[in-house]
């Protein structure tokens, strides 16, 4: 008789299937990490203490606000890497087999063992502020976040509908549509633009709008660092680290996008062969478009202060 | 118009599907035999253009003259994305193919689908889908039509009414059809 495997022996599996399986975008990571590690680390470990000495300080609501959505945003990244190889029928099947309550439970054991550097994120907060009830709060605050943020994603990878999504899709059904027109009529009246949009929706979902969430924030970090007045030299340095970790986050983003597609090839292809062929292309050219911009609106921000 | 099949094989991985296939479709309406597993749907997809085979060549002859054979295949290995509603479906169809519409309008109303218009592909029920998949292959234009277990999950009235429909249809066909609804129609076998 075989034993069960436990969680943290099918988790060793699937990441050795997942190194595989994406080799090219891991060389791509390792690479970052190898050149620009220690500058992120650095930059990390300087912003976590500066993250919890504003929200101790915090005299505002919004600026509390503020630090609270910059966490729910470190936390979204942490857990996301977490779930980006587990599938949801993976996650369906360790419910049935272990347990509702234990899966959950094991999950969150596990994501706290790889989220290392949350704590040390947190904890080294410590290292700069007073220990009273708002640093207590601070605390509080972030690990919410990240139960909370671990429960929405848990949730939705294990099969739960997204209720948002889902009003918006029966919304988009019920728009335009009389009930008087004929048949033909009807499906006439079902515009190029809501099929559109339903694609676009289509090929965003597994979690691509998180990604697309990090390109945008690598974007405002290209234009805060472009408009700041650090030295040319770090200027130079932090803008190459910027655009590599924003390339990073926009191929993983186009990887996600084609990976939807392909989905449903099959049926793409028997509309025939134009549309999956402009469908990948289109893929491939926003994949471009989005790595360039970064020195566009690096150069862009850094005029606009200075002339 | 003749379909002729030539040492077909196809293989997912070291999985074998079949191997050497030599088939040929001289009548204007074949049904394709074969036991369970042996490889019907893929040999429909493989002739659809929707999958490659591993080796073997698929020949039309007496085609017309611009020799573009256009084929539509209604099968449940070809379903549209779950995000869709049914009528967004047939939108899309009617965007990227050609469409008789009156025919589709004929075929929503007769088989009852009006009310299941506005419904997600993955909230139709078996059936439904059948239906959904069939007044999109049988509306659409094309010059071969292909038909994977055509009168599945149906109702008894559905079936009949879609037999008609198939049977007027004037387009080079191949069907499976495990019940043989149709009545007796030249077979091609797969078995070795």
């Amino acid at each position: 008789m075989f034993a069960k495997p436990s969680l943290h022996t099918i988790m060793q599996r699937k990441t050795k299937r997942f190194f595989q399986n994406n080799r090219r975008l891991y060389q791509f990571f390792i690479g970052f990490l190898i050149f620009m590690g220690p500058i992120a680390g650095a930059t990390m470990l300087f912003a976590a203490p500066l993250l919890g000495y504003l929200a101790v300080n915090a005299v505002s609501l919004l600026e509390f606000a503020m630090v609270a959505c910059s966490l729910a945003l470190l936390c979204i990244v942490f857990v996301q890497f977490y779930f980006l190889y587990w599938q949801s029928s993976e996650l369906q099947f360790l419910k049935l087999s272990m347990g509702k309550g234990r899966a959950l439970l094991h999950h969150f054991v596990a994501l706290n063992r790889q989220a290392a550097i949350f704590h040390i994120l947190v904890l080294a907060a410590f290292a700069r502020i007073e220990i009273n009830i708002q640093s207590m709060i601070y605390v509080v605050v972030c690990y919410l976040s990240l139960f909370a943020t671990f429960l929405w994603r848990y949730k939705l990878y294990s099969g739960s509908p997204f209720i948002l999504k889902e009003r918006l899709n029966a919304w988009l059904s019920a728009s335009s549509l009389g009930e008087k027109a004929s048949v033909g009529e009807k499906i006439k009246e079902v515009t190029k633009t809501r099929l559109n949009t339903k694609l676009f929706f289509y090929l965003m979902r597994s979690g691509a709008w998180l990604r697309a969430l990090l390109v945008v924030a690598m974007y405002v970090l290209m234009a805060k660092l472009a408009t700041s007045d650090i030295d040319t030299a770090f200027l130079a340095g932090i803008g190459i680290s910027i655009m590599m970790l924003g390339s990073f986050f926009v191929a993983l983003l186009s990887k996600l996008v084609q990976t939807n597609l392909h989905r449903d090839m099959i049926f793409w292809q028997s509309l025939g062969q134009a549309m999956p062929t402009r469908l990948t292309g289109l893929i491939k050219r926003v994949k471009w478009a989005l790595i360039s911009l970064f020195p566009l609106v690096f150069i862009s921000a850094y005029l606009l202060t200075r002339i | 118009m003749i379909l002729s099949c030539d040492k077909l094989s196809k293989f997912y991985a070291t999985k074998r599907v079949f191997k050497d296939l030599s088939l040929r479709f001289d009548s204007p309406r074949s049904l394709l035999q074969g036991a369970n597993g042996s490889g019907k749907s893929t040999l429909l997809r493989i002739i659809a253009g929707l999958e490659e085979t591993s080796s073997g060549n698929i020949d039309w002859q007496a085609t017309p003259s611009d020799s573009t054979v256009l084929i539509v295949l209604a099968s449940e290995s070809v379903l549209p994305p779950d995000v869709y509603t049914a009528i967004e479906v047939l939108a899309l169809i009617e965007r990227y193919q050609k469409v008789d519409t009156e025919l589709r309008e004929t075929l929503i109303q007769q088989l009852n689908f009006n009310a299941h218009l506005h419904s997600r592909v993955s909230e139709l029920s078996s059936g439904s889908l059948k239906k959904l998949l069939l007044i999109a292959a049988l509306s659409q234009h094309s010059d071969v039509l292909l038909l994977d277990e055509p009168f599945a999950n149906l109702d008894v009235e559905s079936r009949d009414l879609l037999k008609d429909f198939i049977l007027a249809d004037q387009r080079f066909q191949i069907i499976v059809d495990h019940h043989r609804l149709l009545g007796e129609l030249p077979c091609v076998a797969m078995d070795d």
